[in-house]
């Protein structure tokens, strides 16, 4: 090779690492995802990128988690009812995986000693899962995967140039509630949802290996409020409507006896609360209204709709077979 | 060495920032399992993976012909525009060349090649791809998928002989609506699953794209942006130069350093991707 070739892809090949470096350096630098250090006020939006990160950093003895319905959880209420420091940790659309790669991260954290967790049958119910496991570890070693990664270098230029958001605001999922959404929201899945499996065993499975063994590993010390979501009395409907009820409410039964035989678990069912025939609080079939949300907390502080073993051995949602 | 640089450069962007774009409307309309697909979504989903499927090919055997340069060892050129062919024949000798050589060399020759009668030379043909039907893949899609290839060079050698002639733009054409017809079976999990798409290409006109495709459609970058390298790919595919060419008249210039190093940091960056949640059910 010519000298002066060779000192060309040197120098190309230098170029290249050089640009490398100083563009995830400033992804570093702005922690899009707060991998590195807290930004109170500064979240670029996207949950299950910055989760990870905001475990590891932020103050906190408490966690509100669950899919889009928990996202509307206000922590101030959770506060200054129970006395505790709460994060809210809620995922759109969350599935067993993403439980699956974030609770363990939280719980080796130990942080949150107290969970308040929305338990959603379509967690175990999908497929998908996007959420990136290098982001929610401590592992120095993969965390090239975050500075030398599009998705963080497009957030962080969003961030650096003013475009974030303020955790007040943050997370929380708004869509008009009235009749009239929930009964377009009918007619659009009266046949189902496109990408949910309701197999009695699939989800079963899905949970056994995931959910089921993370709440019963963890560590005494942290005591679990899980609740099964007021989804509307026609997401019911449709789950008759696809043959499914019967797999849906054995997949409840199971999953209440499994929780039930934990110690440090409290579980709560507000499918058995009036709120659910209120065809005015619904955003669409499964996605109530912020006023429920409050009223989730304040009946978990109270000790309503809470599950005790006796009451779990009768199907619990047997009277809403033919609502 | 430069040349091995800028052409690894070349493969490494058509591999990461091309294929892996377009992937995911192939992807989507191969995992949509509940129902059909509109008409639209059918061709994009076949015309993304006849895209996807050559660059990330050719992208890889790029990035093999630039490794190799580094060390002195030149490799054979295995892509050279290949849905530019105007007949079955020619698409052969575009597409996946050194496997073209290979059974030419090792089959097709010791069976007697064209030395033969006429019908025994087109059965020797049907039966080099019936063999590169099944090297793909032990499955009856990629044995179909080889014997339809085998019908086409044997309706192209045919023809030629007709002495008729066909524009070449429309050779250019129907030659290219077939390849991707047939990339369906070659991507598809079953016969059934491969029909449902081809069907659904013909059978109705619905172009629309439905909540049910695009829910499929999680991706590192908007789909709007994904559907513009995908029109890109389609440009560069059918009248852009190959990666190849641009090696084989490789002069150093400033702007070839800087489409190097810019084509290093574009593929690293898309190499970790963070997948964008798309909440489907709304």
């Amino acid at each position: 090779m010519q000298t002066n070739h060779k000192h060309i892809f040197y120098v190309t090949l230098g170029i290249t690492a050089g640009l490398l470096l100083a563009i995830g350096g400033f992804v570093a630098w702005v922690d899009p995802y707060q991998q590195f250090s807290a930004h109170s006020d500064r979240y670029c939006g996207n949950q299950r990128a910055e989760l990870g990160g905001v475990a590891m950093h932020h103050d906190y003895n408490a966690i509100v988690t669950g899919s889009s319905m928990a996202m509307n959880h206000y922590p101030e209420q959770i506060d200054s009812l129970f006395g505790w420091k709460t994060k809210n940790f809620s995922m759109m659309g969350a599935t067993f995986d993403d439980y699956n790669v974030m609770l363990p991260h939280l719980l080796n954290i130990g942080k949150a000693k107290n969970i308040i967790l929305g338990l959603d049958f379509f967690s175990f119910a999908r497929e998908r899962c996007a959420i990136s496991p290098y982001l929610y570890d401590t592992n120095i070693w993969n965390n090239y995967e975050y500075l030398f990664n599009y998705t963080a270098l497009a957030s962080a230029i969003d961030v650096a140039s003013g475009n974030f958001c303020k955790e007040k605001n943050l997370y929380h999922f708004c869509s008009p509630v009235n009749y009239q959404a929930l009964k377009d929201n009918y007619i659009a899945h009266k046949n189902g949802y496109e990408g949910e499996n309701f197999d009695f065993h699939l989800m079963k499975n899905k949970f056994d290996n995931t959910l089921n063994q993370i709440i019963k590993n963890s560590p005494s010390a942290v005591t679990w409020y899980i609740y099964y979501p007021p989804y509307s009395i026609y997401e019911f409907c449709v789950y008759k409507n696809t043959g499914v009820l019967e797999d849906v409410l054995k997949f409840k039964s199971y999953i209440t006896s499994q929780l039930l035989s934990c110690n440090n678990v409290r579980l709560y069912d507000f499918q058995c609360s009036p709120w659910i025939n209120n065809k005015n609080e619904y955003m669409d079939l499964r996605h109530h209204s912020h006023k429920y949300n409050r009223a989730i907390i304040q009946a978990i502080h109270d000790n309503q709709y809470r599950v005790t073993p006796p009451s779990s051995s009768n199907n619990p949602l047997s009277g809403l077979i033919n609502p | 060495m430069l040349d091995g640089l800028f052409i690894f450069s070349l493969g490494l962007v058509k591999k990461v920032l091309i294929a892996d774009s377009i992937a995911v409307f192939a992807n989507a309309g191969f995992s949509i399992e509940t129902s059909g697909l509109t008409m639209a979504e059918a061709w994009l989903t076949s015309l993304a993976y006849t895209f996807q499927l050559y660059f990330d090919f050719s992208g890889y055997c790029d990035m093999a012909i630039g490794l190799g340069k580094f060390f002195n060892i030149h490799l054979p050129q295995n892509f050279n525009a290949p849905y530019r062919a105007h007949n079955f024949q020619e698409f052969w000798k575009r597409w996946h060349m050194t496997l073209n050589r290979f059974l030419t060399q090792y089959v097709y020759i010791p069976l007697g090649g064209s030395r033969r009668s006429e019908t025994r030379v087109l059965l020797n043909i049907m039966f080099v791809f019936f063999i590169s039907g099944f090297w793909h893949g032990a499955g009856w899609t990629f044995i179909i998928w080889g014997i339809f290839h085998g019908l086409g060079v044997v309706t192209a050698r045919t023809w030629k002989k007709t002495g008729w002639s066909m524009p070449n733009w429309i050779a250019m054409f129907v030659t290219f609506v077939c390849v991707n017809i047939l990339w369906v079976l070659f991507r598809a999990d079953n016969l059934q699953r491969a029909w449902l798409i081809i069907r659904s290409m013909f059978n109705n006109t619905n172009l629309t794209l439905t909540r049910a495709f695009t829910s499929h459609l999680p991706s590192i970058l908007p789909n709007k942006v994904n559907m513009m390298i995908f029109f890109a790919s389609v440009l560069l595919a059918l009248i852009g130069p190959t990666a190849y060419k641009l090696t084989q008249d490789y002069r150093n210039t400033l702007v070839r350093q800087t489409l190097t190093v810019i084509c290093f940091v574009t593929s690293i960056f898309f190499l970790s991707r963070i997948v964008t949640f798309l909440y489907f059910n709304f």
